[in-house]
């Protein structure tokens, strides 16, 4: 039985994730291996601290060295939204270190790091208590070492920023130089944490440790990096899904000046491998290459079948009551089908992965959201011991779910057996990181809702149709958790309720897609109650106040935005306003949009949001990750559209796969609501509810309904 | 393949390769020089922007054949120039990966616009795609340096 709600943020950390333990599938070999919180695979016990060079280092995130320089190690990856911030930050302030002495260390590929895959917006959540005792452990060694210099009790001492000070006699003694006498001391099993009314840190705006050498140019990611004897590759597909390459002039590839091998790869894929990366992609035109037509398959035949796949039946994902018996007694009927099409990643930073393979050593650079899969592959593909597969985690132009996908990792290794033992970089062209992508997927929503006079939701029937966003059922039984996320439980009162789920499978690749399921199923649950504030002249958060009495939540984030953006000031001749609410990955958000016609086409002027995430680590880092949604999210709501046509996909890149640019960016005001309660997930709320608030706004501008998206 | 004498960063230097390779490749596979960035080689996302002359190019674009002109790489800007400054003040960047070709065209704009408005900012930036979604805080930071002068 599905289930979601973000008032239990430990249970939907450890289902995230237990969810997103998926498998292959016949559609495109999409396996993502994903530790499993706590438990498992990446236990604890397992983490050896690895040699350092620093005297002190109590445990495998932390280094001080007799400067009192303190390395910090991130374990996670580093794709944009702050981690190797607000991960170091946890540290530091249990540690109470002084920030300006903190660089950070990206973690390589081990173990002895536990978890460390980047997704389901848990990196703090889950990390959060370890990274605490991390941090802890090492200030309690400090002082103990302190205590020890100076024939004192640990309890009589205590902490400035980087200091351990006994306030009674004035002495101070700076972690560097307490950093030996530290590390000669054991590590204690319960450390006292500070006091969060002392925090110095934690809950503290911010700035990004890695914005300077972003400015400068200086950040290496993926696609940047340049081993010695460095060659580079491209590969040479089929356009089509499945398809395969047939015939290529592989002496003209050789021709082309640069080119320095031409391999047939075991998929018959042709790789042309050169000395930079231009004389590769020269070198795959000049193989006018004949490619055997894809699946056949398109996304107008799909949505038919999605449609279809509504009509009735489906496997129960939640039903409560007698439906059709409430319908009798609805004052009102509302049906509607709702529609989104397929959605493309788009991350900056072209698919790439670059591999040195030599007798018995792997080397591998990937920006890549799971470090430890990337290296089980390596370690499979080789023969090596995970020990010899070294992986190297860079920092990500952007990873939104697509990352997690290790289809460039096999490639590469492949190809370096043949470059073997020079290193190769295997660059996926724009157009080939777009059609090659694995998509999120279309869904059809087909809705029957019987509501009261008041608005109350007498009956809510929704049938959802989709290919599963992972490519295989998540969950044990029928039902794919992830495909219903955001649908499965509204949080309205509601009377009798039938949710139902039909998979409907489709050779097109899908993945996991920056809040997955609910990217989607935000858009048509909260349009739908738009719809049911519309026909009974309802104001639309009033209506979701009075009908979300059980969720404080949400209605707290809604109260705050209906303050913050004015929302009963009048509003200028031709502009609406729309609200939705969405609560995902143990935080929720609220959002308004104020929106205008313009030639026709929707012009998004303003968006207001107010988050509630629990405890904050980095306000700036929050704000930014909401505002950052809302624009990912906007983006697909305007103009994302991928479509199928005989087996290919028909876009290329960012001309017929338009993203928002500056000049259409809505200005956004951000607000943290606050409340006191674990740490939620930042990463993806801001995107589930723009969408339904720009399509809500429309509907009003427009009159009507707005049941399709996108909305350009 | 030929030899072409190129300025970069003020430095005169030479590359040995086909007179249609794009200058975006020559600088970063060549020279070593990836804080240029390769976002869609077809001159629409603004990642791989330099200065030729001081005047914003895509450098995805222009084959090495073909460049005439000092040549300026976000590594060539200095790490102290005001944009970047702001950049970090403003706590701009996400990924990051678009930012080197963000400040490039700003800091080409604010060269022959000093007092450009948030209109005009905009108008001037909508060349340069950013996924991550961190746009009012690069139109936060352009206006400030316009406004430190």
């Amino acid at each position: 039985m599905a289930e979601e709600g973000a008032s239990d943020w430990r249970k939907l950390d450890r289902r995230a994730l237990l969810r997103l333990g998926l498998t292959a599938t016949a559609a495109g070999g999409v396996g993502i291996g994903i530790g499993f919180f706590g438990g498992s695979r990446y236990e604890r016990r397992e983490m050896r601290v690895p040699a350092r060079s620093q005297p002190f280092s109590p445990n495998v995130f932390l280094a001080i060295d007799r400067a009192g320089v303190t390395t910090i190690w991130v374990t996670r990856s580093e794709m944009g939204q702050g981690v190797s911030t607000a991960l170091p930050m946890i540290v530091a302030e249990e540690l109470d270190a002084d920030w300006r002495s903190v660089r950070i260390e990206q973690a390589p590929a081990s173990r002895t790091y536990g978890n460390q895959g980047t997704m389901a917006s848990v990196s703090v959540i889950s990390m959060f208590d370890e990274l605490r005792e991390a941090g802890a452990v090492a200030r309690s060694m400090l002082i103990s070492a302190a205590a020890e210099v100076w024939h004192v009790d640990s309890s009589s001492c205590e902490t400035r920023p980087g200091f351990v000070v006994h306030s009674a006699s004035g002495r101070s003694l700076g972690y560097g130089a307490l950093s030996p006498l530290a590390g000669a001391l054991d590590v204690p099993s319960t450390p006292p944490f500070r006091a969060p009314a002392d925090r110095r840190r934690i809950g503290h705006a911010t700035r990004r440790l890695d914005a300077r050498d972003k400015a400068e140019g200086r950040a290496i990611f993926g696609i940047d990096v340049r081993p010695p004897g460095l060659l580079f590759a491209s590969i040479e597909r089929a356009r089509g899904i499945g398809g395969r390459v047939e015939e290529a002039d592989e002496a003209a590839a050789r021709e082309v000046v640069g080119v320095q091998d031409v391999v047939r790869m075991d998929s018959g894929d042709i790789a042309v491998v050169a000395d930079h990366s231009f004389a590769a992609f020269s070198g795959r035109r000049a193989l006018s290459a004949a490619h055997e037509p894809g699946a056949d398959e398109s996304t107008d035949a799909l949505l038919e079948r999605l449609r279809e796949a509504t009509r009735g039946g489906g496997a129960e994902v939640r039903v409560e009551g007698d439906v059709d018996a409430a319908l009798s007694h609805a004052t009102r009927t509302l049906h509607a089908v709702y529609e989104v099409p397929y959605l493309a990643h788009q991350c900056m930073e072209p698919i790439n992965a670059t591999a040195r393979v030599e007798e018995g050593r792997c080397e591998i650079w990937a920006p890549t959201q799971d470090p430890q899969r990337v290296q089980d592959i390596a370690a499979e593909m080789t023969g090596l011991s995970r020990g010899d597969c070294h992986v190297h985690v860079t920092l990500l132009g952007g990873g939104f779910g697509r990352r997690t996908i290790p289809t460039e990792v096999r490639q590469v290794i492949e190809l370096a057996r043949h470059t073997s033992p020079r290193p190769v970089q295997l660059v996926w062209t724009r157009e080939d990181t777009l059609r090659h992508d694995f998509f999120r997927p279309a869904a059809v929503h087909r809705f029957t809702v019987g509501v009261g006079a008041d608005g109350a939701i007498l009956a809510w029937r929704d049938h959802i149709a989709t290919p599963s966003p992972g490519g295989e059922r998540a969950s044990t039984g029928n039902i794919d958790d992830i495909a219903v996320d955001g649908a499965a439980r509204i949080p309205y009162r509601a009377g009798a309720v039938d949710v139902r789920w039909r998979d409907v499978r489709s050779s097109i690749p899908t993945g996991i897609w920056r809040s997955v399921g609910h990217s989607y199923n935000a858009f048509a649950v909260e349009a739908m109650i738009d719809e049911i504030a519309r026909a009974t002249e309802r104001d639309p958060i009033e209506l979701r106040l009075e009908w979300l009495d059980a969720d404080a939540r949400q209605r707290a984030v809604l109260e705050r935005v209906r303050e913050m953006s004015g929302w009963r000031d009048e509003l200028p001749d031709g502009r609406a306003r729309g609200v939705a609410v969405h609560a995902c990955f143990g935080s929720v958000c609220a959002q308004v949009a104020e929106v205008s016609l313009v030639a026709g086409r929707a012009r998004v002027h303003r968006v207001w949001a107010a988050v509630e995430c629990g405890l904050v680590i980095n306000p700036l880092g929050v704000k930014a990750q909401i505002m950052g949604g809302i624009v990912f999210g906007l983006s697909a709501a305007l103009y994302g559209r991928i479509t199928v046509d005989e087996g290919s996909v028909a876009q290329s890149n960012f001309h017929d796969a338009r993203i928002l640019r500056v000049d259409e960016c809505p200005s956004i005001e951000v607000a943290i609501v606050p409340r006191d309660a674990p740490p939620g997930g930042i990463g993806e709320v801001g995107v589930p509810a723009i969408a339904p608030a720009v399509a809500n706004a429309l509907a009003r501008l427009r009159g009507g309904t707005v049941r399709q998206l996108p909305l350009g | 393949m030929a030899r072409y004498a190129l300025e970069v960063n003020g430095q005169a230097v030479t590359v040995d390769v086909a007179a249609d390779v794009p200058l975006l490749w020559v600088l970063r596979d060549v020279l070593g020089l990836t804080g240029t960035k390769y976002g869609c080689g077809i001159g629409q996302c603004g990642a791989c922007t330099v200065h030729i002359d001081g005047v914003a190019q895509r450098a995805c674009s222009l084959p090495v054949g073909g460049v005439r002109g000092a040549i300026t790489t976000i590594e060539g800007l200095g790490g102290d120039h005001p944009l970047q400054r702001a950049w970090v003040e403003h706590d701009v960047p996400q990924c990051g990966y678009c930012q080197s070709g963000q400040i490039m065209s700003a800091s080409a704009l604010l060269r022959a616009s000093p007092r450009a408005d948030e209109s005009e900012i905009r108008a001037g930036m909508r060349g340069n795609l950013c996924r991550c979604g961190t746009y009012p805080r690069i139109l936060a930071a352009v206006a400030s340096v316009v406004a430190d002068g």
